[in-house]
Order: C-alpha cells, then sequence, then structure tokens
C-alpha cells in the first residue's frame, strides 16, 4: 500500500507541477472559432431582430385588418353593359381589373376601371360583393347607374344580405345594428332618404331624372345608435354631358358608416379629380423619402481602469460629447403605421482635458503606466500611429493638455412608427432596432496647440446593437410634404469598446430637422 | 496582467481581450493535462483547442472557487469522452514486464515533471487513464468506472497494471 501511495504521490506532484508550453497555432484555431461563434451569433441576433421586425409588422397588418371589418374601400366603375359581380354572370361580363385579396376575415373586390357608357340608353348595373368568412356571411352592394337619358332610371341599390341562420348575435350586432340609409342629393325626382329597418332589408333606390346631367347618390350603411347626417355626406353635383361614368361605391370602415357614391361625370378633369380623390381613400400603401440633419450628444462614460498602476484613487468620468451628422431614409407608411429604415452618419469627436492627480510615465507605444484620473481611459488604449514630436522616453502625463477622439459612425436603424393625425400636423412615436458601424476612430494629442501625438483607440468594435425610442413632429405641406423635428434616443447595451478598461457611448441622443416626401 | 476575477467577468461578458488572456494563462498548463490525457501531441491539440472553447461557452457556469481546478476537469471529462467515444474494446494493451522490485521508491528520486508525465503518455490508454485519475484526481474507483463505463474491478485491475509498469519504468530510468 505504502509502495502505491509512493507511485501516485510522485506522479501526482509531477503532474501539478507539470506544464509545457501549448502549441502556438492552438491560440489561432481558437480566435478563428470564437470569431466565427461571434459571426454566427451576430447573425443571429440579427435574424432576432428582422423576425421581430417581421411579426411586428405582420401583427400589425392584422390587427389593422380585425380592427376593421369592413371593407376599407373599394370602388366600382360602370362600363358599357358590364356587369361586376363576385360571381360574374358570364353573358354580361366583359374583362374587368378586379383585384381580390383575401384574408381570414373577409374577401375584398375592387374595381378601378375607368371606362364611361358611350351609349346614352345603356344601363349599367355593377355588384359588389364582400364576402366576410367568419361573421358576416355576405354584404351585398349593387350599383346600378344608367346614362343621361332622361327615361333612363338611375338607380342605386344597396343591399345587407346577412344569412341569419349562420351568424350568431355577435355577428348580428356586429353588422346587422346597421340601418341602411339612402339619399340622393340630386336636383332630380329623388326619392326622399329613407330608412331601412330591418336587419337583412333589401332598398333599391331609383333615380328617375328628368333631364339628367350628373347625380351623385350617396348612401351609406348607418350604426342606427349613432346619429349620422346624411346630409353632411353629400356631394356636389357635377356636370354631365355626355357619358356617365364613374360610379363609385366606396365603404368606409364600418365605424365611419358604409358610404356609396355614384358619380356620373362628364369630363375626363372631373373624372381624374374623383379618381385621385377614391384613390387616396383607397389606397393603404405608401412610400416615404427623408432627409435629416441633427445634433448628436452623447453621455459616454468611461469606467476606471480595471488596471491601475497604483493606489490612486481613479474616479468613473462622463462627460457630454457633441457631434453632427446626417440622414437618409426611405420607408412605408401602412394605415397610420410606419416602418422607416435608412442611413446615418456622423462623427463624434471627445475632448477631455488632462486634469492629473498623480502622474507616472508612459512609453506611448506600449502604454501600460501612464494614468490621470483622465488620461488613463485615453492613453492606455491608444495604438500610436506617428508621432509628431519625438519625446524623451519618459513623458509626465501631465505635459499634455488635452486629446481629442473622434469616431466616425454609420447608423442603420429600423423603426416601426405610428402616425397621429391631428389637424395638420403629424405626431409619429417610433421604437426601433440601430444597427451601428465604426467606420473610423482617431485619437490626437496635443500640447500648446502643437500635435503631439496622432493614434488611434485600441479595442473599438466595428459594429454595435441597439434600441431606438424616438419620434418626430412635423408639419404637413400639402399632400406629400412635411417638414419637422425629429429625435431619437439610442440606448447600446454594450459598450463599443472590446476592452473592459472603459465603457464608452453607452447612448446616444441625436435631435434635428428632418424633412419627408410621401407618395 | 490583469486580476482573474477581472478576467473572469471580461470572459463571461464574451471580450475576445479575456479570453485571450484566459488561454495565455492556463494554455501551458492545461497543455500538460491534455497532454498525459491523449494518446499523442495531435489529439493533446484538439483537446486544448475544444477545451478552450468549451470553457468560453459554459463559463458562466463558473461560479468561484480555484479555476484552473475547474477548468482541469472541464479538459478531463473532454478527455473522457473523447475516450469512450473511442471503445475502450478497441483499444489495445500493451503487456510489459512487470517489477517485482520496488526498491526504486524507498529512496529519494527526483525525476523531472517531464520525465514523469512522459512515463504516463507511455502507458496504454486504458491504464494511463485510470491512473490519472486515480492518483492524480483523486477519484475513487467507483467513480472511474461510472465515467469510463466499467466495472469497479476493471479500474482495479488497471490501476495495478499502470503502477506495475511505471514502476518497472521508473526502475528502468533510475538504472539509465
Amino acid at each position: 500500500m505504502n509502495k502505491d501511495n509512493n507511485i501516485d504521490g510522485i506522479f501526482k506532484n509531477a503532474a501539478q507541477q507539470y506544464s509545457t508550453p501549448a502549441p502556438k497555432s492552438s491560440w489561432a484555431g481558437i480566435d478563428a472559432t470564437l470569431k466565427m461563434q461571434r459571426k454566427a451569433l451576430f447573425v443571429k441576433q440579427m435574424s432576432i431582430a428582422a423576425s421581430v421586425v417581421v411579426v411586428t409588422a405582420l401583427t400589425a397588418f392584422f390587427v389593422i385588418n380585425i380592427s376593421e371589418p369592413e371593407l376599407n374601400s373599394f370602388n366600382t366603375v360602370a362600363n358599357n353593359n358590364t356587369e361586376i359581380a363576385l360571381e360574374p354572370q358570364a353573358a354580361d361580363i366583359e374583362s374587368a381589373d378586379l383585384l381580390v385579396s383575401e384574408s381570414s376575415k373577409k374577401t375584398i373586390i375592387s374595381h378601378n376601371d375607368e371606362n364611361t357608357i358611350s351609349n346614352s340608353n345603356d344601363r349599367v348595373e355593377t355588384e359588389v360583393a364582400i364576402k366576410n368568412s367568419d361573421k358576416l356571411e355576405e354584404t351585398k352592394v349593387v350599383a346600378t347607374i344608367a346614362s343621361k337619358n332622361i327615361d333612363t332610371e338611375n338607380k342605386v341599390k344597396l343591399a345587407n344580405n346577412i344569412d341569419k341562420k349562420s351568424n350568431d348575435e355577435i355577428a348580428i350586432s356586429k353588422y346587422s345594428s346597421n340601418d341602411v340609409l339612402i339619399s340622393e342629393p340630386i336636383d332630380n325626382n329623388v326619392i326622399a332618404d329613407k330608412e331601412i329597418e330591418k336587419i337583412d332589408a333589401i332598398e333599391d333606390k331609383s333615380i328617375i331624372s328628368e333631364n339628367i346631367e350628373s347625380n351623385v347618390v350617396e348612401g351609406k350603411v348607418a350604426n342606427k345608435n349613432s346619429s349620422t347626417n346624411f346630409a353632411e355626406e353629400k356631394k356636389s353635383v357635377t356636370k354631365s354631358t355626355s357619358n356617365i361614368g364613374t360610379p363609385i361605391v366606396k365603404k368606409d370602415l364600418l365605424k365611419e358608416n358604409i358610404k356609396a357614391e355614384v358619380s356620373a361625370d362628364e369630363d375626363n378633369n372631373s373624372h381624374t379629380m374623383l379618381n385621385e380623390k377614391v384613390n387616396d381613400k383607397t389606397r393603404q400603401f405608401e412610400y416615404l423619402v427623408g432627409n435629416g440633419y441633427f445634433i448628436s450628444l452623447t453621455n459616454a462614460k468611461y469606467n476606471k481602469p480595471a488596471t491601475p498602476i497604483s493606489n490612486m484613487a481613479v474616479a468613473e468620468d462622463v462627460h457630454l460629447d457633441i457631434g453632427f451628422g446626417g440622414a437618409f431614409d426611405i420607408g412605408i407608411k401602412y394605415d397610420n403605421f410606419i416602418f422607416k429604415t435608412g442611413v446615418r452618419r456622423y462623427d463624434h469627436k471627445i475632448h477631455g482635458d488632462f486634469t492629473v492627480n498623480e502622474f507616472d510615465y508612459y512609453n506611448v507605444d506600449n502604454i501600460n503606466y501612464g494614468y490621470s484620473s483622465l488620461g488613463i481611459i485615453a492613453l492606455y488604449n491608444v495604438n500610436t500611429s506617428a508621432r509628431i514630436s519625438n519625446p524623451s522616453s519618459v513623458i509626465y502625463i501631465q505635459d499634455f493638455d488635452e486629446y481629442n477622439i473622434r469616431l466616425r459612425y454609420l447608423d442603420i436603424p429600423i423603426t416601426i412608427g405610428y402616425n397621429f393625425q391631428v389637424n395638420n400636423w403629424s405626431i409619429i412615436p417610433h421604437v426601433g432596432l440601430n444597427s451601428t458601424i465604426i467606420l473610423s476612430n482617431e485619437v490626437k494629442m496635443e500640447k500648446d496647440d502643437k500635435i503631439f501625438m496622432y493614434g488611434e483607440v485600441k479595442d473599438v468594435k466595428s459594429f454595435s446593437m441597439g434600441y431606438i425610442v424616438g419620434g418626430g413632429l412635423y408639419y404637413n405641406l400639402g399632400k406629400h410634404w412635411l417638414l419637422g423635428l425629429n429625435t431619437d434616443f439610442i440606448y447600446y447595451p454594450s459598450s463599443v469598446s472590446k476592452n473592459a478598461d472603459y465603457k464608452y457611448r453607452p447612448y446616444s441622443y441625436l435631435i434635428g430637422p428632418r424633412a419627408e416626401f410621401r407618395f | 496582467m490583469k486580476s482573474i476575477d477581472k478576467i473572469l467577468k471580461a470572459c463571461k461578458k464574451n471580450k475576445a481581450w479575456a479570453q485571450a488572456e484566459l488561454f495565455e494563462l492556463y494554455s501551458d498548463k492545461m497543455f500538460g493535462t491534455c497532454l498525459y490525457y491523449s494518446d499523442n501531441k495531435s489529439d493533446a491539440e484538439d483537446l486544448l483547442q475544444d477545451g478552450f472553447l468549451h470553457i468560453f461557452s459554459n463559463i458562466e457556469k463558473f461560479k468561484g472557487g480555484n479555476v484552473e481546478a475547474w477548468m482541469r476537469k472541464v479538459f478531463i471529462n473532454l478527455a473522457l469522452m473523447e475516450y469512450r467515444k473511442k471503445k475502450l474494446e478497441t483499444l489495445t494493451i500493451e503487456e510489459e514486464d512487470v517489477y517485482s522490485d520496488n526498491s526504486i521508491f524507498e529512496g529519494d528520486i527526483q525525476q523531472n515533471a517531464d520525465e514523469l508525465m512522459k512515463l504516463i503518455s507511455e502507458l496504454p490508454t486504458r491504464y494511463r487513464i485510470v491512473f490519472n485519475l486515480y492518483a492524480i484526481e483523486g477519484y475513487k474507483h467507483r467513480e472511474i468506472a461510472e465515467m469510463l463505463e466499467i466495472t469497479e474491478g476493471t479500474s482495479k485491475s488497471n490501476l495495478s497494471r499502470a503502477r506495475d509498469i511505471l514502476q518497472k519504468k521508473l526502475h528502468k530510468l533510475d538504472d539509465i
């Protein structure tokens, strides 16, 4: 047993002392793998970020659609002997641009053709059906419009067919609580406004015009609990001499009632204007391009060096730095949601005065010994690229008046915002992710306005991610332009420094004017 | 040189400089461990890389104490995993003469660590591992049996054989 213990002890002691130089290639292999892992982690983080954006966008999309059980809008344009229907009647149908989109909730049909009736005696009936698969079995809005012939009956029919059998109370409360009112503000022989009280009633409204030039018929399905005044919705009548075109059946949000417009315009201008108006209402997507300039403020916080040289107390340092920059962005506005991305370019110049409490010396190329309460932060992490002067080997840190660090950034923000419209003002709060590429960094040390040394900060990351919370206040200059003030607060969870000795730019704040063009 | 606590803290934040420093601090020691748990230098190098990568990715599991011991355990566990992969039955054991004379251990033997470790590395794989685990790391036969998926009896037998071979080799070394 003693023999065994003896031999075990010999080898145990030897093992504890044993150490042999690791192959130099080992670290290269480990480092390469770690870099790959970091890269993979970055890709993973970006994937997560992208997923969050996509999920948010999709959620917003579905929330919008679910909260709007109505068609946002649709319009139909009657053509000569053309009937547009969900289930077309083959004999009467000519080709028409039907845009059908389906969601789990409804089928939307819209038609944007701009044909006109060439034969004055023609009669056109247009029917558009909206299917709501979850609640409403089918809602039909039928617009029938005829020519200018005075004997022709111009009829607008709004129908709200609800399959009671297949709908429960929710469905009824959601849809059938709407009364259908039809109003014709036509200066012809118009049947007076009438209220359709029954849920499933189908009401035909006829307009007999003795001398029809044009007509506008508006109808809306109103919530019976609301006190909607149809008179407010009436449109002016425009002249029509030849053709009757562009009957428009438009349905707005249920909350805002359903409105049907049938308009007969003669000339192309009014027709175009009308279509523009309709397009404004029917468009769901808008594109935007923006450009802005800003002041950037960073509250750079430096940790005290992890390896102080002496027992000197080195405090953390926080100070404000200012930079300037410009931004360009593009985006999509869907309803009131705005998805935006772009680039921002700016520099941060960090200016610091040395405040020496105690000093030691340092070697400028291998700075391990020089420090001050602030100077160590710059010096400890500086790689010298050029010396302007050639000081002696022992330089006292107090000999320097100041140093400047300049970091050049390229930001790629991705944000989602919501457009609150108050009269002509748009208030757009947003949140998002900010990817920062650090293009370069520069350190300059000066004394008595004489540059002593150029260099760069060591161990600065080339990439950093942050979160954005911000917003803009814009004034709407006409239909397309917005001009206002944009601001972003960017928080970086981790420092741009790889070195634990200092932490730089934990957050920054940008504010400046921005112009936006929407189309 | 930064303190080990700072380095570990930074390693937990995945700081490259800290990983480099940790490697610098312990690579030689751990490479030694890798050598006497591996069949050859190439395997030891692989083990060294795998071990440090494993350490960097699991550093948050280190809750304090002796970091060197913890790292050593990581390397040993990885070596054992590799060993199990290779299947014990495929490993051949070189039978060597066993010296009954153990007088060599009665005197002062000042063999340097390199020579002694070389002797260990020359042991057949299973003997070497059992000996390392028992004599150097201080595991019990029951634990070794579990780790290597062998019986306690086999562990004891392997240890005995390893000791015999080492005795013989030490004797030879002493003769030289």
